[in-house]
């Protein structure tokens, strides 16, 4: 994926929410750190240039409500509950990462989430979904399906922080 | 970090004229002056052109004379407290120079930042290795080379490019050319002498491309990655000849929109990624046969191309790209002359009518130099011409440079040649080449014959078949009102067909006149008359629609200067200039005649309304009938003022000397005087070395100092009013008189500066009875400073040899330099 | 090269020179301003019943050749030129201009001020014209034009009358030949769509039936509001069902479908200079664009459509995308042909949609 695929593939999932909230009501934008959060504030760009609403961004950290992290609570560095400028309160919460692969990391920002309010309906967009999946869990907006083999790896850049906006698949060594 | 304030900009300048440089970045130079201006910026130039017009808009502090190399441009960034630099106006030679001031660390200490482009980019593109990496990473074709150290490696390598290709020894014992290999055969003989002579047993090898075509897109990207395609233009000679020496069109005349779609594309993309902001020229060549096209060149900076990229389509490319630099988007940038719409600078230029850049030479001061065109540029200026049809086009500059230059152009007559050496000059490109072209098709070669033996497009040939019907056509028939009325519909001129037709100019306009066969004036803008545009700028066709409004107001026509040739002109268009300023100061509507592409009288707030036309008497007297002008003012006397007096035109010369000053007179000072209402001033005295190079102050003593004030004016006055320069030669004690003559030209910008005195607006003023001579009184020249002028001459780059002390009518520029 | 009249539905008459076919041709007069690609335009079907006036003052340096068609019988009614280039063969064999303007049967005029005419042309709005030969008394011309009444069957006379594939191996598209440029199946083939093309008077039944990943409504001559209402119907019932995309004359009755009204330009729109805006990448692109009507942008219904697309000389619609079916339209050419392909990948976004949902 290039930086013109990527672009189209933000644009499509932006119009996807559009179709299916019906609107950007209610919506709020969670973007899983470090490139989700990139992904979510394009999102939230788009939106803005189309409805001129502005869609709250939040970031989350999931690093201490994953099950394969065991050192829970003992290491201090970990962040702690997660801390947003808005309710979540009925709203409809838009989750956004990079990769989707087992699904332990959309779960553990599930429990993140629920730990702070209750929205009233959760979806998940994702830029690249490799397949894999550990978990029932499922994406409502997909960039992309790349089915790709166990000892491969999909290394996704953004020019935020990454110089550009790319996906490829590299072989783990 | 670099400082976010951004007030004091220093613009690096592109040095004097000379082969491969005319006014083209003065013109862009000035531009983005007044656009810097315009914007609250405190701009400074350093140069060493003797000639700047960029310079003359600036004040003695902010116009820095220096060399333009690393060490004395640290001096001056030392000097001065500069936030910006604008790096994209002194051509390849100042990119060079701020990758050494980079190396150096001077930006980081000083804190300047580069405008526009950055050090990487220019790295990026000035380097063929990093060009070629990066134009591989986004997988735009390049010409793929290589060094290489064994046959075996070579063949594999061109197995894979292909033939033909080109190989050089790498630092090889004795000069060696490139040499063109088509097969195996002829690669392997000579692989073996050109690996003996390297002294590193190393050969370059590369995929030729001589024989494609030369495309040059001119693009404009902004902060936001927008980017729009300005013009396309394309080389009548393929790759081979110097772009600066081939003929070139635009619009592209034989591009399917196949081929054109991929150039642009290219370019924009190639805009994209090596991060320019502003103006960027790329250079493509394409195969014809297969429709690929490779990437030769990335110019991220103005340059000849860009120049007539502007001219052409009228679009304000300096102006806009200057905004870029402050930091603006193409979406806010407003551009003067559309009348509606916002005037937005985002609509892409389209055409109505078909601009030509035509090379002019002048090997007839330099009769010794090799006269072949090669990838060695040799021209030592051009005119642009325009017209609604190829053959209109290209017909009106063929006229420009056949009035009053000729002798300066082709030296052979391409009627006297012989089978052989005419086909010996269709292989082998000549200067002139459009003459021996024209003579092929009149001997009946035909267009795939042509077209083989050139590899120029067969759709030229098609167009210059139809020029000779035409002309056979007027050979047949004296004074046959449709075949005039035919031929000036193609662009013939009145003297071309007074030849044809063996009568003189007149008669032919005046049958012309009789049988209402008038020019009409159609404006250049870029909107292809989609939208209503303030038109200033004109060229004349044989159509129905006359576009030019005529104003109440008093004018004044100034004859340009027209194609750059080695003397008087880089100097004469500073007086134009001058000339311009001073009439409009004095109330005038001025109008210009000019066909210069690069000069820097064309711009668009210079002159009220502009003629882009051949300097030729039958396209003078088309505008002065039109405009009916008060006054027609020339620099001075030269070919086309005697014609147009002969036609009984008045013309208003300002009393200067278009050959330079008194070559074979000897003198060692120099004094400038200026006589108003019986009132003799001496303005300054210079001291003329031997080399012939001027300087100033004199450094002559008092007693010396009086006897030539004294002499100078009892001299001075017995003459009319004007200024002078006297001339003394020192012969022991005695000062004697060698020359009074009127200013040179050539002379007129350094004196002017020197003196800091606008000698032009005197000489005006002076002609129109308008001087203030309170206004001569107060002169107040450069103080405590050593000036010194000398002349540039083209020798070297002509590859001839350089006499003892060449006249100075032969130099092609002028440099400036302070003690 | 024998004389001919251009004569103008306001009494003005222009002379030049015959090129092409012989015939008496009437028509609306258009400009078009783009700077390449004259083989392109011809053929271009939108211009049935229109004659065409370049602006680029040269036409004809390159002759016809094969790869440059967009549809195999051009419907234009003429070509008016300042300058036609006499190129008799070039490298590739191919048919010089005047040549294939005989075959086709399209009269061409040049050496007419073209630059004066498009003044005109701004300043009149579309005017009727006619090419006629040189007579002394032009009234019997002029009447006749005044009298002639141009069809309006436009998209009848050029759609297909016959379902026919463009078969390949990947998506599953359904054309709608409303007049269909050879661009818009070029882009499809460079994507390995599987592609079936049906008249414009096809049913949203038939077009179930074939069971496409997506279906496009193409470009096309004339008046949205001159075709059968069944159109928008077919429409407003497949969108529902199926992504689609609407290019030109199908924008407009996917605007139509929807609730939106066109109104006619006060004078046709034809070139590829115009700076278009995408909303929501706020990025700015150039395309081919050739248009005699625009939807009213104050019709458009918010809670039913986005707008997507901006022409940012005079701010008219060019983009429109419905906000809850995976529906969209652009009023420009994203197959270019002749003009910029910057907006080609367009195609990409549809082929993405049509995969995405497959793939759910």
């Amino acid at each position: 994926m290039d930086t013109m695929a990527m672009k189209r593939a933000l644009t499509r999932i932006t119009y996807e929410i559009i179709e299916r909230n019906r609107g950007v009501d209610d919506l709020v934008i969670i973007g899983i750190k470090t490139r989700g959060v990139f992904l979510a504030q394009r999102i939230a760009e788009r939106l803005k240039q189309l409805e001129n609403v502005e869609v709250p961004v939040g970031e989350l950290n999931v690093t201490a409500y994953r099950d394969d992290v065991h050192q829970l609570d003992t290491d201090p560095k970990l962040p702690g509950k997660p801390n947003f400028a808005f309710s979540l309160e009925g709203k409809k919460v838009i989750l956004v990462d990079d990769v989707l692969y087992t699904g332990r990391t959309i779960r553990a920002a599930m429990d993140a989430i629920m730990d702070i309010g209750r929205p009233k309906r959760i979806n998940l967009a994702i830029l690249v979904d490799r397949g894999h999946r550990e978990l029932p869990i499922r994406a409502d907006f997909v960039g992309k399906n790349i089915p790709t083999a166990q000892n491969e790896k999909i290394e996704v850049s953004v020019s935020e922080i990454d110089e550009e906006d790319s996906v490829k698949i590299v072989n783990r060594k | 970090m670099a400082r976010t304030k951004l007030q004091k900009i220093l613009i690096i300048g592109s040095g004097p004229n000379e082969i491969g440089v005319d006014t083209e970045l003065e013109t862009a130079t000035l531009q983005t002056i007044q656009e810097l201006q315009a914007n609250g910026k405190e701009v400074s130039l350093v140069s060493n052109n003797a000639n700047s017009v960029a310079g003359s808009y600036l004040d003695e502090q902010h116009f820095i004379i220096s060399q333009l190399n690393a060490n004395a441009l640290i001096k001056v960034l030392r000097t001065h407290e500069f936030d910006g630099i604008v790096p994209t106006l002194g051509g390849a030679p100042v990119l060079q120079v701020l990758h050494q001031l980079d190396e150096a660390g001077i930006f980081e200490e000083l804190n300047i930042r580069l405008l526009g482009i950055s050090l990487r980019t220019i790295a990026n593109t000035q380097n063929p290795e990093n060009l070629n990496r990066i134009l591989q990473n986004i997988h735009e074709p390049y010409i793929p080379t290589s060094i290489l150290g064994d046959t075996k490696e070579v063949l594999k390598f061109v197995h894979k490019i292909g033939y033909p290709v080109i190989i050089k020894p790498v630092a090889a014992i004795s000069n060696s050319n490139r040499l063109r290999c088509e097969n195996e055969h002829q690669l392997k003989q000579l692989l073996a002498s050109a690996f003996r002579i390297s002294t590193t047993h190393q050969v370059a090898v590369e995929k030729s491309i001589v024989g494609f075509k030369e495309i040059e897109a001119t693009v404009v990207r902004d902060n936001e990655n927008t980017r729009m395609l300005i013009c396309a233009a394309e080389d009548f000679n393929p790759v081979g000849v110097h772009a600066g020496d081939s003929i070139v069109f635009t619009p592209t005349q034989t591009l399917t929109d196949q081929e054109f779609q991929a150039i642009r594309s290219s370019a924009l993309r190639i805009a994209q990624e090596f991060k320019v902001r502003g103006v960027c020229h790329v250079q493509f060549a394409l195969n014809q046969a297969t429709g690929n096209y490779f990437v030769i060149r990335v110019n991220p900076y103005f340059d000849r191309t860009t120049a007539f990229a502007a001219r052409a389509t009228g679009y304000p490319l300096a102006l806009v790209s200057t905004q870029i630099n402050l930091g603006h988007n193409l979406r806010n940038i407003k551009i003067p002359g559309l009348r509606q719409h916002d005037s937005l600078a985002l609509i892409e230029p389209t055409l109505d009518h078909i601009a030509v850049r035509f090379p002019t030479f002048s090997f007839a001061s330099f009769a010794n130099a090799s006269q072949e065109l090669d990838t060695q540029m040799k021209s030592t200026g051009a005119v642009i011409a325009f017209g609604r049809s190829t053959e209109e086009a290209l017909l009106k500059a063929v006229r420009s440079v056949d009035s009053a230059t000729t002798s300066e152009q082709a030296a052979l007559d391409e009627s006297r040649l012989n089978e052989g050496q005419l086909i010996n000059v269709l292989v082998h490109p000549t200067a002139g080449e459009i003459f021996y072209l024209l003579e092929a098709i009149r001997r009946g070669y035909q267009v795939e014959e042509l077209s083989e033996l050139t590899k120029i497009d067969a759709f030229y040939f098609y167009k210059l078949i139809h020029i000779v019907q035409i002309e056979k056509n007027l050979r047949k028939n004296f004074f046959d009102i449709n075949v005039l009325k035919n031929a000036k519909y193609y662009g013939y001129g009145d003297s071309q067909i007074a030849r044809l037709w063996k009568c003189s100019d007149k008669k032919v306009r005046e049958f012309r006149e009789k049988n209402h066969i008038q020019p009409t004036f159609k404006g250049i803008e870029p909107t292809a008359g989609e939208f209503p545009y303030n038109n200033r700028s004109y060229y004349t066709t044989f159509e129905t629609e006359n576009e030019s409004q005529i104003s109440e107001r008093p004018k004044a026509f100034i004859l340009g200067t027209a194609n750059n040739q080695v003397g008087t002109n880089s100097a004469a268009e500073y007086v134009t200039i001058r000339a311009i300023k001073t009439c409009q100061e004095l109330g005038f509507e001025t109008i210009l005649i000019n066909n210069n592409p690069s000069a820097v009288s064309i711009l668009p707030r210079m002159a009220d309304k502009l003629y882009l036309e051949p300097l030729t008497v039958e396209n003078c007297l088309n505008i002065i009938n039109s405009e009916q002008p008060d006054y027609v003012i020339a620099q001075g006397k030269w070919q086309i003022v005697t014609d147009l007096i002969e036609a009984g035109i008045e013309i208003t010369q300002l009393p200067l000397s278009r050959t330079s000053r008194a070559e074979n007179v000897e003198s060692q000072y120099l004094v400038v005087a200026e006589k108003v209402n019986t009132q003799v001033f001496n303005l300054g005295c210079f001291y003329t070395a031997e080399d012939a190079s001027l300087h100033f102050p004199s450094s002559v003593g008092g007693q010396i100092t009086q006897k030539i004030q004294h002499i100078t004016q009892s001299e001075i006055q017995k003459q009319q009013d004007g200024i002078y320069q006297v001339m003394f030669k020192q012969e022991g004690s005695h000062l004697v008189v060698t020359g009074i003559t009127p200013l040179a030209i050539q002379d007129i910008p350094f004196m002017t500066y020197a003196l800091n005195h606008d000698l032009t607006a005197d000489l005006i003023r002076l002609v129109f009875n308008r001087l203030d001579d309170a206004a001569v009184k107060t002169i107040n020249p450069v103080q405590d400073r050593q000036l010194t002028l000398e002349h540039v001459f083209p020798y070297e780059q002509l590859e001839i040899e350089s006499p003892q002390n060449p006249p100075f009518s032969l130099a092609i520029g002028a440099k400036i330099s302070e003690k | 090269m024998s004389e001919r009249y251009l004569i103008l539905d306001d009494g003005t008459v222009y002379r030049g020179q015959a090129f092409g076919s012989p015939a008496t041709t009437f028509g609306e007069v258009v400009f078009n301003t783009s700077a390449t690609g004259y083989q392109q335009i011809i053929t271009n079907q939108i211009y049935h019943n229109q004659i065409i006036v370049f602006s680029q003052p040269s036409i004809g340096g390159y002759g016809i050749d094969r790869a440059s068609y967009e549809s195999i019988e051009p419907t234009c009614k003429g070509v008016i030129v300042r300058d036609v280039a006499d190129v008799s063969t070039n490298r590739q064999r191919r048919l010089s201009l005047d040549e294939f303007l005989k075959i086709q049967n399209i009269p061409g005029i040049s050496g007419i001020d073209t630059r004066a005419l498009i003044h005109k042309l701004r300043a009149k709005g579309t005017v009727k014209g006619s090419i006629v030969d040189p007579v002394k008394d032009l009234a019997h011309a002029f009447d006749q034009l005044n009298a002639i009444v141009l069809t309006n069957q436009q998209v009848n006379q050029v759609s297909t009358p016959k379902a026919y594939p463009n078969p390949g191996t990947g998506l599953n598209v359904v054309v709608v030949d409303l007049g269909l440029k050879h661009g818009i199946l070029r882009q499809l083939s460079q994507r390995n769509c599987n592609v079936t093309v049906l008249p414009y008077s096809c049913t949203a039944d038939q077009i179930f039936d074939l069971d496409p990943d997506g279906v496009i409504l193409s470009t096309g001559p004339g008046s949205p509001e001159d075709l059968p209402q069944s159109l928008t119907t077919m429409i407003a019932e497949v969108e529902q069902r199926i992504p689609m995309f609407a290019i030109g004359l199908g924008h407009e009755l996917f605007a139509m479908a929807n609730g939106a009204k066109v109104k006619p330009l006060q004078f046709e729109h034809h070139g590829d200079n115009h700076p278009i805006l995408s909303i929501i990448t706020d990025e700015i692109f150039y395309a081919s664009q050739g248009q005699g009507y625009t939807v009213d942008r104050a019709s458009i219904d918010r809670n039913k459509m986005l707008t997507t697309h901006i022409d940012l000389v005079d701010q008219s619609v060019q983009g429109l995308r419905h906000r809850d079916y995976p529906a969209f339209s652009v009023q420009f050419f994203p197959d270019g042909a002749p003009g910029p392909l910057e907006s080609s990948e367009l195609f990409d976004e549809f082929v993405e949609i049509m995969t995405t949902r497959m793939e759910r």
